[in-house]
């Protein structure tokens, strides 16, 4: 092992890294909206999209790089759920299940003239869409959508939602079906970005169908098939968020490394004393062991064999390491990361928000448990 | 798809990085690229999309793809064709057998087009609505014009400005397909307005002119800056040029022992001679490449192998290359594409490691070259160009009569009926000098020693 341990930063990364950096803190509240839209052009420009969802095969090598010099680049963990947001949330389903015509909106997607968001989590159905309240009645040729949906990210922005709902609850997963909505849609209706403590950088927020109106092709996959649109897009996205959180926990080890051989007290450097050093070897482990765990998640993912109880094991295992990552780092920096904007203290915030999105812990618990037979 | 001497276009670009990754990487001091950004410098955009990022610096695979569209449109020229110039081989009496690539036959009259085709089309993908760029002697310039008209680009050029007033047809050609045009040091960018205080008759050097088309292009938020020559994205796409030669020298039954081009940044030197590196490689053969530069601008005989920056001002990341420092101008020689003060990084390594040959000529001996293959050959090359015919002639001369005959293959990397005024001015004798500013080349080269003292210092 060199210096610090860590392998080589390929180009790529190092490129994204240096992307991430140049966009600068995310705003809060006045002028939040503008410097999201700002970043999103920025990283149209420099092909995110293009590498995440490309015309042809993902190249997953090039796809972990991205993913985790972002992850270290960007402040905080916001600005990359907004992209993770848009690209696998909103586009790895209509990459999948959608026609000809819905394809058309793919350059854009790539191009960053249009935003996607994905409208499933209700305020009573999170992970479990069989409870969805939001239905879909069938008038003719067209479809007609009512609900509310809740923590939807990139709704401030987005110009189309991926909305999950049901013909009728009782049909269970069979009755769900996935409608490509325009924001434009008369009775589509998006909340304030709600406050809250941490993943600053993208939006999330409420948003309303009344009565809104699409045509039966606006309707992604076949009728009925709206869970497996959303099993597909949740697949995706616990695979490579967990990239980005790679990146967070590299920068945040190399931080409290070199921080740990600086600070002085009692007249040698912290990391001189064992219990510091043990919560960076600790920080070390889990970045290894998460990095071996992600590209072998990506890789399966790419051939298309991965399952969902292995995404859901990756992004549990990789949540958790960031957060008790986090928590290091925090304690490593002492009374200096708890103070207003501290990068620590961002950090670990947006951590706890990572053992939440895109299902809880304990959701993938239960996923991975039912993958083994435990069902109950 | 079009076929010239029985080859069709390759349909991919030859990764030159994959056979020599030991020059791939920067060997930039750690802690050097940080001591030398500003702190303007950290809140700059990347400039190259992922895809370009990817093309500069991956060692993984042999080639890469060249996509459909691209392929479309460098048919509209490609394969070019490769000659022999029988007529100048009697004319030396050596015993050689010369020939040619000639890439003049684009609207941007030079290889110039292979690149900018690729740079535009990239970054139009990635949804950027405008490129900025510097141009020397005009070519690149009309090239990413041309490219970015294709693409629904806006264009902006800085173009040198010595080269400028040399070529005023350049501009009109730029202007025809929309691009907006400065003179530079322009009054346009802060970076032209410092230039003009060290350099009130704007001359201009293209590390100027690069400068501020940087400064224009963090200004917006779907600009970017496009790179001419020295990035290895720019002599990966420039490898077609030595990809098609491989094949029409083997259509003919040939193998050069010696490729020979000129050496701005080493765009069209790379593009020729990279692949027959790799073929030489293949075949068992053995194969010697020789870069010409010009007496004015002797980066590769007179210059340091050193850590430098590429622009004027500064933002540039810094590589370790063959440089006169950024802060020579050259005198305002005809051979605009070549007063360039820096070098290829790859191919700088590469010639630290006796990897080619570099020889220096002085205008007068490059122009005649380019005059004497216009009486034999019937083809005006640029005055770029000429330096490669003059490296080709010295080669033929010097081979020894009695030994089995030289194969030479020289790069035409363009035409020069834009530069008719160097001819006329080589032939009624009224070049102005051309040799260095010797003062002025030992003051920048001491900064450059001194650059190197600071940061390597600093960084240990
Ligand atoms: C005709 C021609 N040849 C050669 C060059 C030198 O550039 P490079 O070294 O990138 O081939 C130029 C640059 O402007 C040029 O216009």
């Amino acid at each position: 092992m060199d210096g610090n341990a860590l392998p080589a930063e390929p180009p790529e990364l190092q490129a994204a890294r240096m992307f991430g950096q140049s966009l600068g803190v995310p705003r809060i509240g006045v002028g939040a909206e503008a410097w999201f839209r700002e970043s999103w052009t920025k990283a149209a420009g420099f092909g995110v999209f293009e590498v995440l969802m490309p015309d042809g095969a993902l190249d997953a090598p090039t796809v972990l790089s991205v993913l985790e010099g972002l992850g270290m680049g960007c402040k905080g963990g916001g600005f990359p759920l907004g992209l993770g947001a848009h690209c696998f949330g909103f586009a790895s389903g209509l990459l999948r299940f959608g026609d000809e015509e819905q394809k058309r909106l793919l350059p854009s997607l790539r191009d960053g003239s249009a935003i996607g968001a994905l409208a499933a989590t209700e305020p009573g159905a999170g992970s479990d869409v069989m409870s969805l309240r939001t239905r879909f009645r069938v008038e003719g040729d067209t479809c007609v959508l009512t609900g509310d949906k809740c923590f939807i990210t990139n709704a401030r922005e987005a110009d189309w939602f991926l909305v999950l709902a049901t013909k009728n609850p009782r049909l269970h997963y069979r009755g769900v079906s996935a409608f490509l909505v325009p924001r434009s849609a008369p009775g589509v209706e998006v909340g304030i970005d709600e406050p809250r403590m941490g993943m600053h950088g993208c939006s999330v927020c409420s948003v309303g169908f009344d009565e809104v109106r699409v045509p039966r092709s606006a309707m992604v996959g076949l009728s009925g098939q709206g869970a497996t649109v959303f099993q597909h897009a949740l697949l995706w996205e616990r695979s490579m968020l967990a990239g980005f959180h790679l990146g967070m926990m590299r920068k945040q080890f190399l931080t409290s490394l070199s921080y740990a051989k600086t600070r002085q007290q009692f007249g040698r450097p912290i990391g001189a004393h064992q219990q510091v050093a043990a919560r960076l070897v600790d920080m070390l482990v889990r970045y290894r062991t998460s990095a071996l765990l992600v590209r072998e998640t990506v890789t399966r993912l790419v051939a298309g064999v991965l399952t969902a109880g292995e995404a859901s094991l990756t992004k549990l295992y990789v949540s958790e390491a960031a957060l008790a990552s986090g928590t290091d780092a925090f304690r490593v920096h002492g009374g200096m990361g708890f103070m207003e904007g501290s990068d620590v203290g961002v950090e670990l915030r947006d951590a706890l928000g990572g053992i939440l999105y895109s299902g809880t812990s304990e959701i993938q618990k239960v996923i991975i448990a039912s993958e083994l037979g435990l069902d109950p | 798809m079009s076929k010239t001497q029985g080859i069709s276009i390759p349909k991919q670009w030859c990764n030159f990085l994959y056979d020599f990754p030991q020059y791939a990487g920067q060997d930039v001091p750690r802690g050097v690229a940080l001591l030398t950004q500003g702190t303007r410098r950290v809140s700059v955009v990347p400039q190259q999309p992922l895809s370009l990022v990817t093309q500069s610096n991956s060692i993984s695979e042999p080639y890469h793809e060249i996509p459909e569209r691209l392929l479309e449109l460098y048919s509209q020229y490609r394969p070019t064709p490769l000659r022999r110039a029988r007529e100048l081989e009697r004319r030396l009496g050596a015993n050689a057998r010369i020939y040619y690539k000639y890439e003049g036959l684009n609207v941007s009259g030079s290889h110039k087009l292979n690149s900018a085709l690729a740079q535009a089309y990239y970054y139009a993908k990635a949804g950027i609505q405008e490129l900025v760029t510097g141009t020397g002697a005009g070519q690149w310039g009309t090239a990413l014009a041309y490219a970015c008209k294709l693409f629904g680009l806006r264009c902006t050029v800085f173009m040198v400005g010595a080269s400028l007033r040399q070529k005023p047809q350049r501009r009109a050609m730029m202007e025809l397909f929309g691009a907006t045009v400065h003179e530079s040091p322009s009054d346009a960018t802060e970076v032209g307005r410092k230039a003009t205080q060290k350099d009130p008759e704007r001359v201009g050097s293209l590390a100027i002119a690069t400068g501020e088309a940087l400064e224009v292009a963090h200004g917006g938020k779907r600009v970017r800056f496009a790179v001419g020559s020295g990035e290895n994205c720019v002599l990966l796409h420039q490898t077609l040029i030595g990809g098609e030669a491989v094949e029409q020298m083997g259509a003919l039954g040939e193998f050069p022992d010696h490729v020979v081009a000129c050496m701005g940044a080493g765009s069209n030197f790379g593009g020729v001679g990279l692949p027959f590196l790799r073929a030489a490689r293949e075949r068992e053969r053995s194969v010697r490449l020789l870069a010409v530069e010009p007496a004015a601008c002797p980066k590769l005989t007179r210059g340091l192998y050193a850590l430098d920056i590429n622009d004027f001002s500064g933002t540039t990341p810094i590589n370790r290359m063959y440089t006169l420092g950024s802060n020579y101008i050259a005198p305002p020689i005809f051979a605009g594409g070549l007063r360039y003060h820096g070098t290829s990084a790859f191919l700088s390594a590469m010639l630290a490691d006796k990897g080619f040959d570099a020889m220096a000529v002085p205008q007068r001996e490059a122009l005649s070259a380019g005059l004497l293959f216009a009486e034999c050959e019937g083809l005006l090359p640029a005055p770029e160009s000429a330096h490669a015919i003059a490296g080709a002639l010295d080669l033929a001369r010097k081979h020894p009569g009695d030994a089995p005959p030289k194969v030479i293959l020289l790069n035409i990397s363009g035409h020069g009926l834009f530069d008719l005024s160097a001819y006329e001015h080589c032939r009624s004798d009224t070049l102005a000098p051309d040799a260095p500013n010797e003062a002025l080349l030992s003051e920048s080269l001491r900064h450059v020693r001194e650059f190197n003292t600071r940061i390597t210092g600093a960084s240990s």
